[in-house]
């Protein structure tokens, strides 16, 4: 069953001043299966955060259909969905504590002292507690801001860059709760423009760019998409008879030949023991999902 | 961060200075801002609900007005504006009235305009009879005895009012032979008063009845009285006033304290 | 009801830790307190002084205190996002604006209570007698301060914070004269200026029936059937101010 189903979802802004309409989405399509960790991948300004906020009806649309759990978004559905936004902010005269009891106040189900303590926990901030939100610092606010995201455990959650602010340990560490909720039996929807993440973690990516959705799909798909490249380092054959199988670099007394096919690297490796040199190395390039992204990208253009 | 001290501390001092020097070089007319005050009617619509407290502020600084006005022997142009704009802005202020139609009357010697106050707190409050009493008292002092009995008379309907309204009603009937008994009352206000302007028209109060005592007495005999005490002796006075252990008394025709 | 509470609370305690409540306070103590240097020159008439100007200075100040943080509670949610968080959750807008309603209510509430208990005791302090009537006072001015609070959270959720300040304040001497306008109709022979008197005396909040300061510094016994004009007009006033604000917001888009 698809959590999420959008179908030619626009939106159409008007500049403050000249009153110049900005075509923020233009149509918009795509589905987050139960379950699944989706990435919406796009550089800043393609439309991540207005998708998100058209989902959780924060604003209205032009035109499309949003469905969630396989309808439109009410309160009852609310309960269900969590939603980290991008530099959350928070009131800060409330401590870290008083502020996810706050929110979960908010839902019909209210965590009690002992379970939020335990959430604090989890995201490393049972120390911060009694301190007052205006003192934390950016990762601080953002591991509080998924905090409060998810207070109401909810079935799907809505994640917008939730990484930034993060340092090396903390991003291990939000990757590795977004995991965990995956194996609660969560959905989970984030963007971010930081590829590696999505790498990592994702089931299935959508990439965005000027409000558009370019391509959407597994990521296991995507990764398998192009033949895997091959960098072997040889010596003692000149460069140039090396050339006719690929691209040749020069590093330090070895000579390294991109190739793309296998065929061609069993020719290579044939030649060069025909030709009494030396192969010191064979090593495998997996296609990034960086080089996809990028390819997706030039196509567009 | 001494130097930076240094140089504001110079500036304050510095502008100071300039001030200072300005304030004696060129004199201010220090109740020209009267001048602009519209009258109380219209102050009315824009203090918004704070009626009350700028009645109040406008009565301190009537007061200030008036012994400002006194040091430096002034005429009292704004004295009637005043009184009429705190009696606007605050209607149910009965010493608005009564306080404003004695300065009138004393510093002014204008009983029209005094009346016209008591006139205004007349309509404002219907019910109260203090207003006629001092109306009455007004004309009474002026020695109009006519109106003053009308006025006590009125007051002496009311069914709140004291014996007062009846004494002086009374009073005014005997014209010039009640003046003398006036100094009984500006004694008495003058003991009960805690204020320096209402003690100073009481103290003047006596000196008048003790004026018209004499006027009386050289219309009579023909003949100056020589100290106040031949006033007593022939009856033309009721008491000698003795205020703060001095006496009122006569000295080469003049009335003195 | 739960999550009124829950807002309220919530914008209570961010609001008093602001420190609001406590400067507020005690610059209002100081102020009453400063009130003694009228009673030597006011010619006799000190206890009316002090009390016009007691009364008048805890209106002024709670006054201010509704418009500068009222014009903001709306916005900055706005400006810093929290509504974000807010908006993602089942929370209708109106229980949003109830909850900021109250939880602003109970701080001027607080402030009043405090300001008015220390007035009362210093009149007794100074003045020798215990001054019973100025809480009838306290009761009419919490209620005007309430309703004054609604239009300001009206006004802020289309308005900037300065604007709405200054719209909020004209609104509050309309409701203080509104009465004298429509009183000046009467004497005039246009009828345009009599529809205008007419508007602007029942659209814009009215005042003149709960302005009972006059009543209180001269004893005057005032109608107790006003409790029950309080006890409605203001009410449905702030119901309404409530329903239009949340109303405004549904159709606002949180960009």
């Amino acid at each position: 069953m698809n959590v999420l189903d959008v179908k030619n979802l626009k939106k159409t802004y008007r500049s403050q001043f000249l009153r110049r309409k900005i075509k923020a989405l233009d149509g918009i399509d795509f589905s987050v299966n139960e379950g699944e960790i989706f990435g919406l991948l796009g550089p800043n300004g393609a439309g991540k955060t207005t998708i998100f906020k058209s989902i959780l009806g924060l604003i209205k649309i032009d035109e499309g259909e949003i469905k969630i759990f396989g309808d439109k978004i009410d309160m009852v559905k609310r309960e269900r969905i969590g939603f980290l936004p991008e530099n959350p902010y928070f009131y800060r005269h409330l401590t870290g504590y008083e502020i996810l009891d706050f929110y979960s106040s908010l839902f019909k189900k209210r965590r009690n002292k002992e379970e939020i303590k335990k959430l604090l926990e989890k995201i490393g901030l049972e120390d911060s507690m009694e301190r007052r939100i205006g003192t934390y610092s950016k990762g601080m606010l953002q591991r509080i801001g998924f905090a409060q995201a998810i207070i109401n455990e909810p079935d799907f959650i809505i994640l917008d860059e939730p990484m930034t602010g993060l340092d090396p340990i903390w991003r291990k560490e939000m990757k590795e709760w977004i995991i965990e909720l995956k194996r609660e039996g969560k959905t989970i929807i984030f963007s971010t423009h930081i590829l590696p993440d999505v790498e990592e973690i994702c089931d299935t990516v959508g990439i965005i760019y000027k409000g558009k959705i370019l391509k959407t799909g597994k990521l296991s798909d995507i990764l398998q998409y192009k033949k895997v490249s091959f960098d072997v380092m040889i010596s003692g054959i000149d460069k140039k008879k090396l050339e006719k199988f690929g691209d040749v670099f020069t590093y330090d007394r070895f000579e390294i030949v991109k190739i793309d096919d296998d065929e061609r690297l069993q020719e290579l490796l044939k030649f060069v023991l025909k030709n009494k040199g030396k192969i010191i190395s064979v090593e495998q390039r997996k296609k990034k999902l960086e080089d996809y992204f990028i390819e997706v990208l030039n196509e567009k253009d | 961060m001494i130097r930076k001290i240094f140089l504001i501390f110079f500036l304050i001092l510095f502008i100071f200075f300039i001030e200072y020097s300005f304030e004696r070089k060129i004199p201010k007319d220090i109740n020209t801002e009267l001048l602009y005050f519209p009258k109380g009617e219209n102050v009315k619509y824009i203090v918004s609900g704070f009626n009350n407290l700028l009645a109040d502020l406008l009565w301190i600084r009537g007061a200030v007005y008036y012994g400002d006005e006194k040091i430096r022997g002034g005429k009292f142009e704004y004295l009637y504006h005043i009184y009429d704009i705190i009696t606007s802005l605050d209607k149910r202020f009965l010493n608005g009235y009564i306080f404003g139609s004695f300065f009138i009357n004393y510093q002014l010697k204008n009983l029209k305009l005094a009346i016209q106050l008591l006139d205004k707190g007349i309509r404002e409050l219907p019910d109260e009879w203090v207003l006629h009493f001092y109306k009455g008292f007004m004309y009474y002092i002026s020695y109009d005895f006519e109106n003053a009995y009308k006025s006590f008379l009125v007051g002496s309907k009311f069914e709140k009012n004291t014996d007062r309204c009846k004494k002086f009603a009374y009073m005014s009937l005997l014209k010039e032979k009640g003046v003398q008994n006036l100094l009984y009352y500006w004694k008495e206000m003058y003991e009960k008063s805690n204020n320096i302007f209402t003690k100073e028209i009481a103290v003047e109060g006596m000196k008048e009845c003790i004026r018209y005592a004499m006027k009386k007495y050289e219309r009579e005999r023909k003949k100056s009285p020589k100290s106040i005490f031949e006033l007593l002796k022939e009856k033309y006075i009721p008491f000698i006033p003795v205020i703060e252990n001095r006496m009122i008394r006569i000295e080469k025709g003049e009335v003195i304290w | 009801m739960r999550k009124i509470k829950a807002i309220a609370f919530n914008t209570f305690k961010e609001g008093s830790r602001d420190r609001t409540l406590l400067s507020v306070s005690i610059a209002g103590i100081i102020i009453l307190i400063s009130s003694i240097v009228f009673i030597p020159i006011s010619v006799g008439q000190g206890i009316r002084v002090v009390l016009n100007f007691g009364l008048s200075v805890i209106e002024i100040l709670l006054l201010f205190q509704i418009i500068f943080v009222g014009t903001r509670i709306i916005y900055d949610e706005l400006e810093k996002k929290t509504i974000y968080t807010i908006f993602s959750k089942p929370v209708k807008p109106l229980e949003v604006f109830a909850g900021k309603f109250l939880g602003l209510g109970l701080i001027i509430f607080i402030i009043e209570t405090i300001l008015f208990i220390f007035f009362f005791l210093f009149i007794r302090l100074i003045f020798g007698f215990f001054f019973f009537r100025i809480f009838h006072w306290y009761i009419f001015l919490l209620f005007e301060l309430l309703l004054i609070e609604s239009v300001v959270l009206f006004l802020s959720t289309f308005m900037s914070p300065i604007t709405s300040g200054i719209i909020s304040f004209l609104i509050y001497f309309i409701a203080n004269t509104s009465h004298y306008i429509k009183e000046f109709s009467l004497k005039v022979h246009n009828l345009f200026f009599k529809i205008f008197a007419n508007i602007v005396y029942y659209l814009f909040p009215n005042f003149s029936f709960t302005n009972i300061k006059n009543n209180i510094v001269y004893i005057i016994p005032f109608e107790r059937e006003l409790y029950l004009f309080l006890l409605s007009y203001p009410i449905l006033y702030i119901i309404l101010m409530l329903y239009l604000s949340s109303i405004l917001f549904e159709r606002k888009e949180f960009l």
